[in-house]
């Protein structure tokens, strides 16, 4: 046996070996992905052929008259996931410019700490935090307040009409804003960090204060990667289940107002998945499952192609 | 590189302008990295109006001299100077100490404020630093900071500006274009122009064609003697060629130390000192 024949063959033999390995992995991912997403169409596809396109635009949710229309639960979802985002995003950006451009070392490391922790707590404890806390304090000193001082036939008054129990469409943005809270700071931090030091000096260099470099500097040089990561905020606050389904409200009504109940796709399969006996049903939670699928999807594609374009 | 103790214990022959020229004047600074010295006890003399060069091997603390004239190095907390930095007479590292034997004073007193500071001392770094935004944007957001001016002054302004840095001609077109979108050494006299558009008394230029080409750095050099008109120049380089073509004075730093400090016509003819011989006949690096 000559070991310089068998040398290079068992390289090569590794080698390819090695590869294959690599590519199964990465096609088990891909396969799941699609299985996922067939599984979801053949599921859903007897609700989307009963209701065709009346599905996404009804708001009837009735399992014992057997019609379904998702328009309640997915404008539920859009409009939580998006005040969430709006009360997210200027705490987000103050934390991470804080982090990077003002904070003493000492007191970044506790900061930071704190953020991550945020980011670690199961959502079920903020969901028990928000039905037990949040939502009786709200209703008392926000939603009783305002529904003695607001004139109910005004536009306001639509706004924020609703039972006042604190369980509505807006305590479960803020809930939502503080679990995306970290993840947005944390990607905002690392981009703010990208900023070239030389870039940096050179714009304190030319006599800006410390708020102008971050205000004309530091976040237009970031701006297109920080909608990235807002998007991924986004499909994290989309697809949130739990802390969403102990405050929302869970009612299928088409939610009219900021402080009504209403539902979310997540919450919506979660509550009633358990309980679905007729197979129209278990379709109709199917099909909303693909309208999260796809939403969510185009979600993070966006903030993808967002990020992508900055690296280039 | 390889200078050993003696070589860098030789003494230091310092010809300075007249005091009442000094527009900068350092005395005696130390300068550390947290706890690491960087500086021992330099001088310089910086002469209004003239082109003072900054030579010396890698590491020698040319770099960092520069960087303490605006306080750039504030931006970071484990660094800190000592000694005496006067802008015109005043001492920017303790403005309430009476200074004794100071050039005359001139201008606004800056009295620890950093954003009047780098706006009389203007700073253009190694590597191009456009801002993400437009060519004219570029200038104008400078100007717009310490300014009020109207459109029609700030187009002007604008215009003056780039071509003062020889850049006018090459972008009168394309003002709007992004300021990234142009060449190295376009960025770079971009930047000269940002920094003298503010109209400071000095711009401190730290290796500013160490990345551009041989026609880039040409230009560059052409608009930095054009400025000598209006303003002090400090520049760092590790060209010694552009370092005698341009410059008025020249000052050879080793090992944190001003070795040697003459008009630069003197220096690189017959250097006073061995190391700095050494040096400019290519001996060390």
């Amino acid at each position: 046996m000559s070991v310089e024949t068998a040398g290079p063959s068992r390289a090569a033999r590794q080698d390819a070996f090695f590869q294959a390995l690599c590519f199964s992995a990465a096609m088990v991912l891909m396969a799941t992905l699609a299985g996922l997403l067939i599984a979801l169409v053949i599921g859903g596809w007897p609700a989307l052929a009963h209701f065709g396109p009346k599905f996404f635009i009804s708001a009837a949710w009735d399992p014992v008259a057997e019609d379904y229309g998702a328009a309640g639960p997915i404008v539920g979802t859009l409009v939580t996931a998006g005040l969430a985002m709006v009360m997210a995003l200027p705490l987000a950006v103050g934390i991470a410019v804080f982090l990077v451009e003002f904070c003493p070392s000492v007191l970044a490391k506790y900061v930071s700490m704190a953020v991550e922790l945020l980011a670690g707590i199961p959502s079920i404890v903020y969901g028990m935090w928000g039905l037990f806390v949040l939502a009786p304090w709200f209703a008392l000193h926000v939603q009783l307040p305002l529904f003695y001082v607001v004139d109910p036939d005004s536009f306001w008054g639509h706004l924020f009409e609703g039972i006042p129990n604190g369980a509505n469409i807006f305590t479960a943005a803020m809930i939502l804003a503080i679990m995306v809270l970290p993840y947005i700071a944390t990607v905002l931090r690392e981009l703010l960090l990208s900023v070239p030091t030389h870039v940096r000096e050179a714009a304190y260099g030319m006599g800006c204060t410390p708020y102008e470099v971050v205000s004309k500097i530091m976040l237009p040089y970031i701006r297109r990667s920080a909608i990235g990561a807002v998007m991924l905020g986004l499909g994290r606050a989309l697809g949130e289940t739990m802390a969403v389904t102990f405050i929302i409200g869970n009612s299928h009504e088409f939610p009219r107002s900021l402080f009504a109940s209403g539902s979310t796709i997540a919450s919506t399969i979660a509550n009633e998945f358990a309980e679905a006996s007729s197979d129209l049903h278990v379709s109709a939670l199917l099909a909303l499952g693909l309208v999260l699928f796809v939403i969510t999807f185009a979600a993070l594609v966006g903030a993808r192609l967002l990020i992508g374009r900055e690296k280039a | 590189m390889n200078f050993d103790a003696k070589q860098a214990d030789v003494g230091s022959v310092i010809l300075p302008p007249p005091m009442e020229q000094r527009v900068l004047d350092v005395r005696g600074l130390n300068f550390f990295y947290g706890k690491h010295q960087a500086l021992f006890g330099v001088d310089l003399p910086v002469a209004r109006g003239k082109i003072t060069a900054l030579i010396g091997p890698s590491g020698c603390g040319k770099s960092t001299l520069l960087r303490t004239l605006n306080k750039i190095y504030d931006l970071y907390p484990g660094q800190h100077a000592e000694g005496q930095i006067l802008f015109n007479g005043e001492n920017l590292l303790n403005p309430r100490e009476a200074v004794e034997d100071a050039p005359p004073a001139a201008g606004l007193a800056i009295n620890g404020d950093n954003a009047r500071l780098r706006a009389r001392i203007g700073m253009v770094f190694q590597r191009p630093t456009p801002f993400p935004m437009s060519i004219y944007e570029n200038i104008a957001f400078g100007v717009r900071l310490h300014r009020n001016v109207s459109r029609a002054q700030m187009d002007e302004i604008v215009e003056t500006s780039l071509t003062r840095a020889a850049l006018w001609d090459e972008v009168k077109d394309k003002l709007d274009k992004s300021g990234l979108s142009l060449s190295g050494g376009q960025q770079q006299r971009l930047c000269v122009a940002r920094g003298i558009a503010v109209e400071p008394e000095v711009l401190l230029l730290d290796e500013p064609a160490s990345a551009l080409d041989p026609l880039s750095t040409a230009k560059l050099e052409t608009a930095l003697i054009e400025l000598k008109q209006s303003f002090t120049i400090v520049i760092v380089t590790h060209n010694l060629q552009q370092a005698a073509r341009i410059s008025d004075y020249t000052g050879f730093m080793l090992m944190g130390k001003m070795v040697e400090f003459r008009p630069s016509g003197e220096a690189f003819v017959r250097p006073a000192t061995a190391a700095m011989r050494d040096y400019v006949t290519g001996r060390y690096g």
